[in-house]
């Protein structure tokens, strides 16, 4: 029953060390499975998500992989109907965009992207797919290594609790998992 | 031939293998699931952007394979492989009357995903059933199990803050998770409102400073990372894996048999003994038997009691410790109802670090303030800044792009939180039986389940809400959520009792050492013992308890007495 005791201690170390060790074993349950989708909604996802939370000085949502990570849930975690609904929604923005701008949402410049985006945003916070879509985006980026700790902040081992901290104008949100 | 058998190596097992090891006894931990390895078996280094689906399980296997579970707060992608899958692990309740039973099936149990809240059961909590005449008078007092609460807390180590209220006793502490500044507030607010009403740091089994004999288990101080139902690599919370099976095992006095389903007890009418547990190995299915002086049944409430119910003979045709007919009864569980506010200003301070706890609010109903129904309840909860998820969710217009990234950023509002848990009264129709026909994959009668909040609990359930959101009011906050359901039995993970402790045998199944009345060499000290709940979260109690009679156990077989 080694296990209990010197491993325990050298892992602690590690950990302490700040050096990440996925477990053996549960790496395999943790990865994401194979994604597909057609080239022309993969472009038009990337787009939205990266409209949702664009680049500004830190990585948008495309840099931080979102889209990738999207395409992986609509395949392995989405129900059909739920995959329906998001890809319903995505196809209503693409929709809005030929209409108001006579273009697919992707060939638009970010600046009509947002424009279509916002007035779609505004009319649809009602629609389950549209709601979904934007949430997980969202969700996404904020536990993407980017958005965690580009453009919020996070320590997987704070090591102490300090519970008073004057906020400055520089105090940022802490990303990954949380309230 | 072992001296004792555990039955679970749970809360309560991973205490008992470690007490009857401990005074040398040759003890054998019998556990129904599989096999997991401290730290190797844990997914606490998997990083935000590691995890897969955003941490979510996909929605079809979730909605098939995981019904109950599912409904756990510490269920999710990376805490899967601690959940039973509701499917393969079955049990029966009227259509009507819905139970909620949460487990895993596993070395260690829900040692591991519990919540990991620690408080004492009071001299009021002891004499309750007395006083009012519900449920059997348990045969300790608070004085009885004092002791064992010091032992157990010293060596699981207790994070807390004495505050001298008779109705939640203090410990021996390592020292508190401070309020946050907002929690300060809402205490200071609340004392000046609601006097006798007390905020105090949640007390919880988290290493907040680790001591050499924690250290000498591989275990040290807690990281504040907020990832503890993955496991914990560090062994900063207490559990079977990271404390008390390490140090059973390392007397060299214990053996752990995990795959190894318990089918029943075998009992000698001529020595009135228990001699024998017929276990059945999950996989293979076959049957074995083993043998021991001792049997400690630590399978939790649930199929403790099922064990004891399946192990009918011609003597017992109602199942072991069953003549009075009080085995399944008096089950038990918190019931709850909570309430969420933002809280208005302090918006210059924030904190670092995931606090494994937030704060507490001690039972005050019928203490220092009366209550339209017997009994009381507490409040588990904590103040903490709106982050990047709950500020998009709440507040503001909806928008997209730079704006709702700059918006996010910063932290948001506070936000206060209530959650109550309240003492349901033993009720004898509040029951666990064997389904007549039902059985699970091994061939094992499922336990059948009938629960029901009483009229008690209704009025106590409306009073908890009430005075949830008057405090978070009082405080100057706003409620914006404000549940009006309680919970339903089972769903607070805190089921106990169908084998409640007792003097009188029959009015109750265990004696005052955990002794099934008429059986010397058979103890129960899991959550089945209970003969009341208090409103405090319960772990602690069934940890004292099994140390206690592990103790007297070990005294008993050296006395000849077993």
């Amino acid at each position: 029953m080694d296990q209990f005791s010197r491993r325990g201690v050298l892992r602690n170390i590690m950990l302490l060390a700040g050096v990440a060790a996925i477990p053996h074993g549960a790496a395999h349950a943790l990865f994401d499975g194979p994604a597909s989708l057609p080239p022309a909604t993969i472009s038009l996802l990337s787009a939205v998500a990266d409209t949702i939370i664009p680049t500004t000085e830190t990585p948008g949502a495309a840099e931080a992989g979102v889209p990738d990570r999207l395409q992986k849930m609509l395949a392995n975690w989405a129900t059909p109907k739920r995959r329906d609904e998001i890809l319903g929604a995505l196809q209503k923005i693409d929709g809005a965009a030929r209409t108001e701008a006579g273009s697919t949402f992707a060939a638009l410049s970010p600046a009509d992207r947002l424009k279509t985006l916002k007035t779609f945003d505004t009319a649809h916070s009602g629609d389950p797919g549209y709601s979904k879509l934007k949430e997980l985006v969202i969700q996404l980026y904020y536990l993407s290594e980017a958005g965690a700790t580009v453009e919020l902040r996070y320590e997987h081992n704070p090591g102490a609790w300090e519970p008073s901290i004057p906020v400055t104008a520089e105090t940022r949100n802490y990303g990954g998992p949380g309230l | 031939m072992f001296d004792a058998i555990v039955i679970g190596s749970g809360m309560s097992g991973g205490i008992a293998a470690k007490e009857l090891s401990e005074r040398g006894l040759k003890t054998l931990v019998l556990e129904r699931g599989r096999k997991l390895e401290h730290g190797a078996s844990y997914t606490d280094s998997v990083l935000p952007w590691e995890l897969s689906n955003a941490n979510m399980i996909p929605e079809e296997e979730l909605a098939r394979d995981y019904p109950i579970q599912g409904r756990s707060y510490a269920m999710n992608a990376a805490t899967q492989q601690y959940w039973v899958k509701d499917p393969e692990h079955p049990y029966s309740t009227p259509e009507d009357k819905p139970f909620g039973w949460f487990r895993g099936n596993h070395l260690g149990g829900r040692s591991i995903m519990w919540g990991r809240q620690i408080y004492r059961l009071s001299e009021m909590d002891f004499e309750a059933n007395k006083k009012d005449g519900h449920g059997s008078d348990w045969p300790i007092r608070y004085a009885d199990i004092a002791p064992w609460y010091d032992h157990v807390e010293r060596f699981i180590g207790v994070s807390g803050s004495k505050e001298g209220l008779p109705q939640l006793p203090d410990g021996d502490f390592l020292p508190p998770f401070a309020l946050n500044d907002a929690e300060k507030d809402f205490a200071g607010k609340v004392a000046d409102k609601f006097p006798g009403r007390r905020v105090i740091p949640g007390r919880c089994a988290h290493l907040s400073e680790a001591r050499p004999h924690h250290e000498e288990l591989g275990r040290s101080q807690c990281q504040v990372r907020s990832l503890c139902e993955r496991g914990c690599t560090f062994g900063a919370y207490h559990s079977s894996l990271s404390s008390s099976l390490p140090a059973a095992m390392r007397t060299g006095n214990c053996t752990i048999v995990t795959d190894a389903v318990v089918h029943s007890l075998i009992h000698d009418p001529k020595s009135g003994k228990v001699t024998g547990v017929r276990v059945i190995d999950s996989n293979t299915k076959k049957t074995k038997t083993y043998q021991a002086k001792l049997v400690f049944l630590c399978a939790s409430t649930i199929p403790t009691t099922q064990i004891l119910l399946n192990s009918k003979s011609e003597a017992n045709p109602q199942g072991l410790g069953n003549s009075s007919d009080m085995l399944g009864r008096n089950l038990m569980d918190h019931f709850g109802a909570g309430a969420a506010g933002l809280y208005p200003g302090l918006e210059n301070s924030f904190y670092r670090g995931r606090r494994p706890t937030g704060f507490y609010i001690p039972r005050f109903r019928n203490v220092t303030e009366s209550g339209e129904f017997l009994r009381g309840f507490g409040f588990q909860g904590g103040a903490a800044r709106a982050g990047w998820g709950t500020k998009s969710k709440l507040g503001g217009p909806s928008t997209v792009g730079a704006e709702l990234k700059e918006r996010l950023r910063s932290p948001g509002s506070w936000l206060v939180y209530l959650s109550g848990f309240g003492e349901m009264l033993p009720n004898r129709d509040n029951r666990i039986t064997l389904h007549p026909t039902k059985t699970d994959q091994w061939g094992i009668p499922q336990a059948h389940i009938e629960c029901v909040h009483g009229e008690n609990e209704l009025k106590m359930g409306k009073q908890m809400i009430a005075d949830a959101k008057a405090m978070i009011e009082g405080a100057g906050g706003r409620v914006v959520m404000g549940g009006s359901k309680l919970t339903i039995p089972g769903d607070a993970i805190h089921e106990m009792g169908t084998a409640c402790m007792g003097n009188d045998p029959a009015t109750s199944v265990l004696n005052k050492y955990n002794q099934v009345h008429g059986i010397s060499n058979l103890f129960v000290t899991d959550g089945a013992a209970m003969a009341s709940g208090g409103c405090q979260n319960p772990s602690l109690t069934y940890m004292a308890l099994s140390a206690r009679a592990a103790h007297h156990a070990a005294e008993f077989l050296k006395a000849g007495k077993i």
